[in-house]
């Protein structure tokens, strides 16, 4: 009883956070519906006709679906591993830092970027990595590399998308990591001195295995985005020499939905994207579970 | 135990954020309007149209914003002289369900039908008004126009019959049309002229002179700072449809109209794009990029970008619209001292003349909906919007452009111009100029008489309102497309057909594609494939669909 009063300031504390979910996630999974209708506005969902399968046998036959799947799948699987590997890499050689100072200041620059949007981005990284007159390149011919259209080269384009995306998010994560490593127990690395292990041996056996968790979740999470490419940063970046390998499921759907208004089309393709994304997480716990004896639910 | 529990509301949070599914509505009145007895009951007495509500009504609507506009003694758009006006003369109380910038009125707008949730009046695209329309939800206007629509309204919005016509569906009329002026929007050719004189070449008669000019303004360092970093010819990443840096006047030149339908020499309707004659627009676009006589990287660039290009001093020949020198030319001139730009004619590739093709200038129509309890006030608002357009009218600047130069009119909700308005200030500011005498001008066009005045003595602030409504200007040029009767319009401005609207988000999407790769290098031969591949997926569908409908809006 009393342990329950304790916590009810905790649990107050999430109130707002499920109240939003519930009104912004869950009953708008109503919508969901749409996707098997031929969907009139002014029906509504009630009165429009009921078509079954039809909008995702239209989507599939779509010329473009295959290649826009495959975009969405290749971006965001490298975004996915880019976003897990730079973070942990970067925590680990801050931990190794002892300068406060030092350390606070990369900290801080690092997660700078994480605040602007896309659209502010958008128009800075298409000066600065503009092929004539972009530092990127400028910096890229002192090694006699040539210039390279970095935005406007299909090859290449989703490659920039993968890394301006984790160059914007990698402070973030490299906080997340940090605050796991300093939740490792002191003592173990005192014993492990006195084992004589080195600073890397310490790393590989100690600092490695007390992070595990907090990366086996960030993987586990981050598989249920496996769909989401990142549709403003994709919005803002492409054009259409990169169409090819630029389109992404989210961009599609915009198109499809909100500028032509094909409102069942549109959620169908969003539905197939979100039961996907469903299996993945679930099947990524499972594997989890078994390998690492960690689940999340 | 503490750990646990903490991850556990965050895989909530994080597995329901991906549920987030890209539908909205409730659909949930959708009062499917069994009662319209407000229309029943016109009685056959006289109405007095000007007449106000007593007590005042709330009337509901939705728009669209753009970031032009300014606001002066805390007003908004929510609140202003028009707002003010409506609520003391008409009685109507006007509330926005919402606003928004044009950018983002198409999305809104769609998710508003959507939900099903329609104010009394709302702003229109012709695609939302055939739905609306074909689904019953918009009020049948054709008996209150007669009704209520005052011989001023009538004569300006009956002026171009045609583009009135479009707001009908099976000959009803279903929405009031944003009437303005076609002319407006026809493509023009803009040229650096100091730089013209710097390098000693004439202004271009031909699109081999124009070419040649774009050449030397990429060799030959027009602005003699000692570094190759001027082109020729400004694009954007969407110059196929863009109407400032785009290339509609371009291929004007070749005599083909890519995105636009024309009639082919049988009466047929057929898409631009696919004319044979766009290969060999193409081919020269492509050897211009070679030759480093466009930006290499405008195909990551957006309007925006392209205009710092401009303002920079890199660039001195585009294809444009009537509005550049305002627009996208003036910071060049506010920069740079020296800087000249002329409005010209567009130039042909051989002895036929280039013919500008423009569409249709409605882009807005206003529909009333079926549920509204008051369909008639969007009348009243019409009629009050026109009374500035009546000869007799008093000068009365309150409305249009503020003491501060605030352009107060855009406020206006419900607006209609006369056809050829602009040109017409245009001629009017010239001959005011010419007698020296402003007495005889509008509000409006007095206004830009005092602008012009203002930059012939000296301020250059004031250049652009003198290079599209003086002289030489972007308006001596469409006068001159409009006195030789050489303009033709977007054959085909119904609403999308069925096919359109299945296929037209791929279709789009691979000639956008084709023809900027074939720009930047590839092989010419792919335009053949896109021909071929056009038809097939669809297009040949679509074109019989819209002879259809050519055949019957003849």
């Amino acid at each position: 009883m009393g342990n329950k009063l304790k916590t009810l300031p905790l649990h107050l504390m999430l109130l707002p956070g499920v109240i939003l979910t519930l009104v912004f996630s869950y009953i708008p999974i109503m919508g969901i519906v749409i996707a098997f209708q031929k969907f009139v506005p002014s029906k509504g969902i009630f009165n429009s006709k009921w078509i079954g399968f039809d909008n995702f046998r239209y989507m599939l036959d779509m010329p473009n679906f295959s290649s826009v799947l495959w975009n969405t799948i290749f971006i965001a699987v490298l975004k996915i591993v880019a976003g897990l590997i730079i973070p942990i890499i970067f925590a680990l050689l801050l931990n190794e830092v002892s300068g406060a100072f030092f350390k606070r200041t990369i900290q801080t620059t690092i997660y700078f970027p994480y605040f602007l949007s896309w659209v502010i981005l958008g128009g800075i990284l298409i000066d600065i990595l503009s092929p004539s007159s972009g530092i990127v390149n400028q910096f890229l011919g002192w090694f006699g590399v040539k210039p390279v259209f970095f935005l406007g080269d299909d090859k290449w384009f989703p490659y920039t998308l993968v890394i301006t995306d984790t160059w914007k998010g990698f402070g973030y994560g490299t906080i997340v990591y940090l605050a796991a490593l300093t939740g490792i127990d002191q003592s173990l690395y005192e014993a492990a001195t006195v084992d004589g292990a080195s600073r890397w041996k310490q790393m590989l056996n100690v600092t490695l295995p007390g992070m595990l968790p907090i990366i086996t979740l960030m993987t586990v999470l981050s598989l249920g985005n496996v769909l989401n490419a990142g549709f403003e940063q994709v919005f803002n970046l492409y054009s259409p020499m990169v169409y090819s390998t630029g389109d992404i499921i989210d961009t599609f759907v915009y198109r499809l939905g909100l500028v032509e208004a094909q409102y069942g089309v549109a959620t169908a393709v969003g539905l197939f994207k979100s039961v996907i994304s469903l299996v993945l997480i679930v099947v990524s716990n499972r594997l989890a579970n078994r390998y690492a004896g960690y689940r999340i639910f | 135990m503490k750990t646990n529990r903490r991850i556990k509301s965050m895989a909530l949070l994080g597995a329901a954020g991906m549920l987030v599914i890209s539908a909205c509505g409730n659909g949930g009145d959708n009062g499917a309007g069994t009662d319209n007895s407000s229309s029943a009951n016109a009685e056959n007495t006289t109405i007095d149209i000007n007449a106000k509500y007593d007590p005042p009504v709330d009337i509901t609507g939705w728009r669209f914003t753009e970031s032009t506009y300014k606001y002066e003694n805390g007003d908004t758009i929510e609140n202003n002289i028009y707002t003010r006006t409506y609520a003391s003369d008409l009685g109507i109380n006007l509330k926005y369900d919402w606003t928004v910038p044009i950018e983002q009125f198409d999305q809104k707008m769609n998710v508003s039908i959507a939900s099903g949730d329609l104010p009394d009046i709302m702003w229109l695209k012709n695609k939302q008004l055939t739905d609306l329309a074909e689904n019953d939800m918009l009020y049948d206007l054709t008996d209150l126009f007669e009704k209520y629509a005052s011989p001023l309204s009538k004569k300006i919005m009956l002026q171009d019959q045609a583009s009135f016509d479009t707001a009908k569906i099976g000959g009803r009329l279903m929405a009031l049309p944003r009437t303005s002026s076609a002319v407006d929007g026809l493509p023009i050719l803009y040229v650096r002229t100091d730089w013209l004189t710097k390098l000693g070449l004439s202004e271009p008669k031909t699109m081999q002179q124009a070419m040649a000019v774009a050449e030397a303004f990429t060799t030959k360092d027009p602005d003699g700072n000692g570094k190759a970093d001027t082109f020729g010819l400004a694009l954007t990443k969407t110059f196929l449809t863009d109407s400032h840096f785009g290339t509609s006047g371009y291929f004007s030149g070749f005599h083909v109209h890519p995105g636009k339908w024309v009639k082919d020499d049988s009466g047929q309707l057929v898409y631009g794009s696919t004319q044979p004659g766009v290969k060999d627009a193409l081919k020269q676009l492509q050897d211009l990029y070679a030759a480093g006589m466009l930006d290499q990287e405008f195909g990551v660039k957006d309007r925006a970008k392209v205009t710092e290009s401009v303002a920079a001093g890199k660039v001195g020949l585009f294809y444009g619209s009537m509005s550049a020198p305002l627009s996208v030319i003036q910071k060049n001139v506010d920069n740079d001292p020296d800087a000249e730009w002329k409005a010209l004619p567009l130039v042909s590739v051989d002895t036929e003349p280039a013919t500008p093709i423009g569409i249709m200038p409605i882009t807005t129509y206003y529909g009333v909906s079926k549920d509204s309890k008051h369909p008639e006030a969007i009348f009243k608002l019409l009629n009050f919007g026109m009374q500035g357009y009546d000869e007799n009218a008093e000068e009365n600047n309150e409305f249009g452009i503020s003491e501060n130069n605030i352009p107060v009119y855009l406020y206006n909700f419900i607006a209609a111009d006369p056809a050829k308005k602009n040109l017409n200030a245009h001629n009017n500011a010239i001959k005011a100029l010419e007698a020296n005498d402003p007495s005889g001008l509008s509000a409006e066009d007095k206004g830009y008489y005092d602008r012009i005045l203002s930059f012939r003595g000296g301020d250059r602030s004031n250049w652009g309102t003198e290079r599209v409504f003086g002289t030489p200007s972007s308006f001596d040029v469409i006068d001159q497309y409009v006195q030789e009767d050489n303009y033709i319009f977007d054959a085909f401005y119904g609403s999308p057909t069925a096919t359109m609207v299945e296929k037209n988000a791929t279709l789009q999407k691979m000639e956008e594609e084709v023809f900027t790769k074939i720009v930047m290098g590839q092989s010419i031969d792919t335009f053949d494939k896109f021909v071929e591949d056009w038809k097939k997926l669809g297009g040949e569908q679509i074109t019989k669909e819209v002879n259809e409908w050519a055949a019957k809006n003849k």
